[in-house]
């Protein structure tokens, strides 16, 4: 036993020390300090919010009476967190886009953002969790009354109901528990409805829950007994244990119930959808905590075995099971063990207690009470200041409500039930929420009058099997209707309905009222039509995965003025957060935007997409529904877009435009690999063109340089011998070294003609005076050689413009390779001159000989480069075999063509095609085109 | 990690509450119900526990291959976080 002002003393520290907590952790989340709130393991924790004062004293109590059942508690969650993947992820998901602040809002906005199903979700979460928290305050003055005043038979029933109401323990819990969550769960609406000082307490607790479990488990383990062998050795022998060891007969029905329950109770308690759902930081958190709170309820439910057994052999037979973990310390005069018991059990109760009522007094403030607000004429009065604040004040007297509320259950009902059979009440209640919540991410089918209908029968089951018979256990009320039925109607009593009266009273109730749920949902469902915001939200939550969020926005189409947006945000969440938004959005959008206020020039285009964002932002403050509602109020022409519904929503189309995409796709694919195979091959004959050319000039140069060499040699080795050798061998030197000039300068010409690089200097001048010019150039080297030169021009000269000189080099070229490779016994070369006789608007030229001629193997590659038609012979200073090749760069830069023409007989005839320059100015008039010049100057800049 | 690791990541994810759920069942969890005892403890508690760790052990393996990539988790979302931009009024510029 210990001092009454003590144990107050301590847990006033205790609790001061929470409020110092989420204190600090409030002040540094507002600097951006608080990392360790974003972290896994404080997710995890504030998880943990789950175990209760029912798990901490509960627990080891269910377990003493039923045995393993308690297990199912811990096993159902397990499960749930395990398969997280499926409905947790998506839920989270959902929330964050869609700014859910409640799993009531959370419904709401799926079933078409409905008022009327927010405020059904919230009644029946009020209904539900009203007792759970009359729970936690009576096992806080229970546990309190126990640890100051244990009365001799350990029953823990100190009388704390009968005190006044001033001396009640729960009151004081009460009320610290309302100052607290006014302190820190209401200091400011939206922004994600998160509560970073809350959640760091949470999570504080439930290690301090963990710890002190822990720590009385090892004292009974060690300290009562001699370790698991001694405990195990000693229970086994006690009849009174025996259960604890083996499943009694007929446990299925209620193992797969409370399995059933406390699994779905992670996503369906309010409090859970608070710290899972909406106050998630990072979606990969649920990662780490699917097996980080399962392990935390596994070392949790360990515990509970040894302290159970424990209390079921070492105490009295009638001390209550579910004060075991404080009276089995205090039976061992362990006190300072027992005030650590009371700490953890205080810890379980207080967490419980902040959580539920935040979450709460969000969904009564936006569900119940902002719905009425906005429909008084009080609303649209401007004078009554921004609606966030009226909000919070909201928020504070729902919390005042619900607590006062719990307060007064557990004054009412001080005496009864085991703790146990309250939370397992409550879970079958918020356990209606269920197929709703299923359905919501996974049916597209399922409306808002479908949910409606499941929710209000599945709760009526509720209250009908559940509840009437725990009032009626209890001995409250009810015991008439619950013992004879209603109107004596026997087959309609509440724990036997229709005469099944062999199942366990949870199990009943929990079988009647989920199946109608679910079969009310299923079939109103299918007999109502959808609206279309309701085809879309369904087609949003379901589709929550799919990047398919544009075509969403785009489906909704309705305008607005940015002014009445601009002011509605104002109205509702002040002017500083109004400002933020807007000036975020234009941000976001690359609307840079001066910093300073706004005025109606600034604002965003009152786009869908704003329409959508405020709403959204609203969302966060007020719900989905009275966000909706509010926005409605000032937009014009809604209309949602059948169609983009209906694509939204049709599997098929969206199956077909799928692979018709993968068809395209697919398509360009082949393309690109095509022109990449055929670049390729274009490439790699580049490559070939380019080695064969390195290794040809390289032969090339090589002749002359070997020449010289050893020439050179020859000079120095023997020196100045015979003066007349000396000088022959420094005339071959000087020979090849002129050729090798000659044929660097060639490569370089040849270069620079395909590179484009050449300077043209064009002029009209007579194409006859051009050919008579190269061939008097060339008469030199026809006497020397003995070839006779013909030069056959037309009477009437024919103008072209084209570069003179290069022109002329050309045929220079053709009349040098006439005469030098003429062996025949009288050589002779012809020039020719004339317009074509097919197209009067060329000019052709003709370079003519009666030479050996070309074999016909040699004429496909005799004008690309080191090419030789003719065979070499020695004595005659061989060409590098560019010339051709130079002389085709130049006609085709000067439009023009050179080929060599069938000869009939011997030699050989080259022709050079060029435009008539009389022609050339009838095509600039624009008669035909087709690669030729049309004015001079512009061949420069078209080397074809 | 390639398609197939990725395939068998997901049929994992998917094969452990649905394994958990099975075996906490009763036909299933019955069959632990023996009057026998491991190392002092009753079977059925130890094999209760026992199943619940290996459970656990074999999600965290799973998740922290998800964590690492494996099956693409959702990024974090983009918290439209509000930076002190000014409130209007206080920078009256024009």
């Amino acid at each position: 036993m210990l001092a009454s002002g003590f144990v107050i003393l301590v847990a006033t520290l205790y609790l001061g020390g929470l409020f110092l907590l989420a204190f600090w952790t409030d002040r540094r989340a507002e600097r951006g300090a608080a990392r360790f709130i974003s972290s896994p393991v404080v997710y995890t924790l504030s998880l943990a919010v789950y175990c209760t004062s029912w798990t901490f004293y509960g627990a080891v109590g269910s377990a003493a009476r039923n045995g393993l059942e308690y297990l199912t508690i811990y096993l159902g969650p397990t499960i749930a967190l395990m398969g997280w993947w499926f409905l947790l992820r998506k839920l989270v998901r959902i929330a964050k886009a869609q700014r859910i602040t409640s799993i009531a809002d959370f419904l709401s906005a799926r079933y078409g953002k409905s008022a009327s199903i927010s405020a059904l979700v919230t009644l029946i979460a009020v209904v539900g969790i009203t007792p759970y928290i009359a729970l936690q305050l009576k096992a806080v003055a229970a546990s309190f009354d126990a640890l100051v005043a244990a009365p001799a038979d350990g029953s823990g029933e100190a009388g704390h109901a009968a005190a006044g109401l001033l001396a009640d323990t729960g009151l004081w819990v009460a009320v610290s528990m309302a100052t607290f969550v006014i302190l820190f769960g209401t200091r400011n609406t939206g922004a994600d409805e998160r509560h970073p000082g809350v959640v760091a307490a949470i999570a504080f607790e439930s290690i301090i829950k963990l710890l002190s479990l822990a720590a009385i488990g090892v004292f009974t383990l060690y300290g009562l007994n001699d370790g698991v062998r001694d405990l195990f050795d000693g229970a086994m022998a006690d009849p009174r244990t025996a259960h604890l060891f083996t499943f009694p007969e007929g446990f299925e029905g209620r193992w797969v119930a409370t399995l059933f329950l406390a699994g779905a109770a992670m996503v369906c308690l309010p409090r859970q959808f608070q710290v899972a759902v909406v106050e998630n930081v990072d979606p990969r958190h649920l990662a780490t905590a699917s097996w980080l709170f399962p392990l935390y309820l596994m070392l949790i439910s360990l515990f509970v075995v040894p302290i159970a057994m424990a209390g079921l052999t070492g105490l009295a037979p009638g001390s209550n099971p579910d004060l075991y973990v404080l009276t089995v310390p205090l039976a061992a005069g362990q006190n300072g063990l027992a005030l650590a018991a009371f700490i953890g059990g205080l810890s379980a109760a207080t967490s419980m207690v902040i959580v539920a009522s935040i979450a709460l007094s969000i969904m009564i403030s936006n569900h119940l009470v902002t719905p009425v607000l906005l429909r008084l004429p009080f609303f649209d009065d401007p004078s009554r200041g921004d609606f966030a604040s009226i909000l919070l004040t909201v928020r504070r007297f729902s919390i005042v409500a619900i607590l006062t509320l719990g307060f007064l259950y557990y004054r009412l009902t001080a005496s009864g039930d085991p703790l146990a059979s309250i939370g397992l009440i409550s879970f079958a209640g918020v356990a209606q929420f269920l197929p709703a919540l299923v359905g919501a991410v996974t049916w597209p089918r399922g409306t808002s009058h479908g949910a409606t209908a499941g929710l209000v029968i599945g709760f009526a089951l509720w209250v009908y099997t559940l509840l009437v018979p725990s009032f009626a256990e209890a001995g409250w009320a009810f015991g008439g209707l619950v013992a004879e039925g209603p109107f004596g109607v026997a087959a309609l009593r509440p724990d036997a309905l229709f005469g099944l009266d062999q199942w366990d009273t949870l199990v009943h109730g929990l079988v009647w009222s989920l199946t109608a749920n679910v079969l009310a949902y299923i079939v109103v469902s299918l007999a109502t039509e959808a609206s279309p915001l309701e085809s879309l939200q369904s087609a949003v939550f379901i589709n929550a995965f799919e990047p398919d969020e544009q075509r969403v926005e785009g489906a909704l189409i309705r305008s607005a003025t940015s002014r009445d947006l601009y002011r509605l945000t104002q109205r509702i969440l002040g002017a500083e957060r109004a400002y933020r938004l807007f000036q975020d959005y234009a941000e976001r959008r690359g609307m840079a935007r001066p910093k300073g206020p706004i005025r109606p020039a600034d604002l965003p285009l009152p786009d869908a997409a704003l329409i959508d964002h405020v709403e959204r932002e609203l969302a966060a403050s007020v719900g989905a529904a009275s966000a909706r509602s509010l926005v409605s109020r000032i937009v014009k022409g809604e209309t949602i877009s059948l169609d983009a519904v209906i694509d939204i929503l049709d599997e098929t189309r969206r199956a077909i435009r799928t692979s018709q995409a993968l068809e395209r796709k697919s398509r360009e694919l082949e393309e690109t690999a095509a022109q990449l195979r055929a670049a390729n091959e274009q490439l790699t004959r580049l490559d070939r063109l380019k080695d064969d050319f390195l290794s040809r000039v390289s032969h090339e140069l090589r002749t002359p340089m070997t020449s010289i060499r050893s020439f050179s040699e020859i000079l120095v080795e023997e020196g100045a011998a015979d003066t007349a050798e000396t000088r022959r061998f420094l005339e071959i030197i000087r020979q090849e070294s002129e050729r090798l000039t000659r044929l660097l300068d060639e490569i370089l010409d040849l270069s620079r003609l395909e590179g484009g690089a050449v300077e043209w200097s064009l002029a009209r001048v007579d194409a006859g005076r051009v050919v008579r010019e190269a061939a008097e150039t060339m008469r030199g080297l026809a006497r020397r050689r003995g070839v006779a030169i013909d030069v056959e021009i037309d009477d009437t000269p024919v103008p072209v413009v084209t570069d003179a000189d290069r022109l002329k080099q050309v045929f220079v070229n053709l009349l040098s390779n006439a005469i030098k490779y003429n062996d025949s016994e009288a050589p002779r070369a012809w020039v020719e001159c004339g317009r074509a006789t097919d197209d009067p608007g060329r000019v052709e030229f003709r370079v003519r000989d009666n030479g050996p001629g070309i074999p016909a193997a040699e004429r496909d590659h005799i004008f690309s480069k080191f090419a030789r038609g003719w065979a070499e012979s020695p004595g005659r200073a061989p060409g590098a075999g560019l010339g051709l090749a130079i002389s085709r760069q130049i006609v085709q830069q000067l439009g023009g063509e050179l080929h060599l023409a069938e000869t009939e007989g011997g030699g050989a005839t080259f022709v050079v095609t060029l435009a008539a320059a009389d022609a050339q100015v009838a095509l600039a008039a624009g008669e035909s085109g087709g690669g030729v010049l049309t004015e001079p100057g512009a061949a420069a800049a078209r080397p074809d | 990690m390639t398609g197939r690791g990725r395939g068998r990541l997901r049929d994992l994810v998917l094969l452990l509450p649905v394994g958990a759920l099975i075996v906490f069942l009763p036909p299933y969890i019955r069959l632990f119900d023996q009057p026998v005892r491991v190392f002092g403890v009753p079977l059925l508690p130890l094999a209760i526990f026992a199943l619940w760790f290996a459970g656990i052990a074999m999600t965290a393996a799973v998740s922290r291959a998800v964590l690492r990539g494996g099956l693409d988790p959702p990024a974090p979302e983009e918290t439209p976080e509000i930076r002190g931009s000014p409130p209007p009024g206080e920078h009256d510029g024009g």
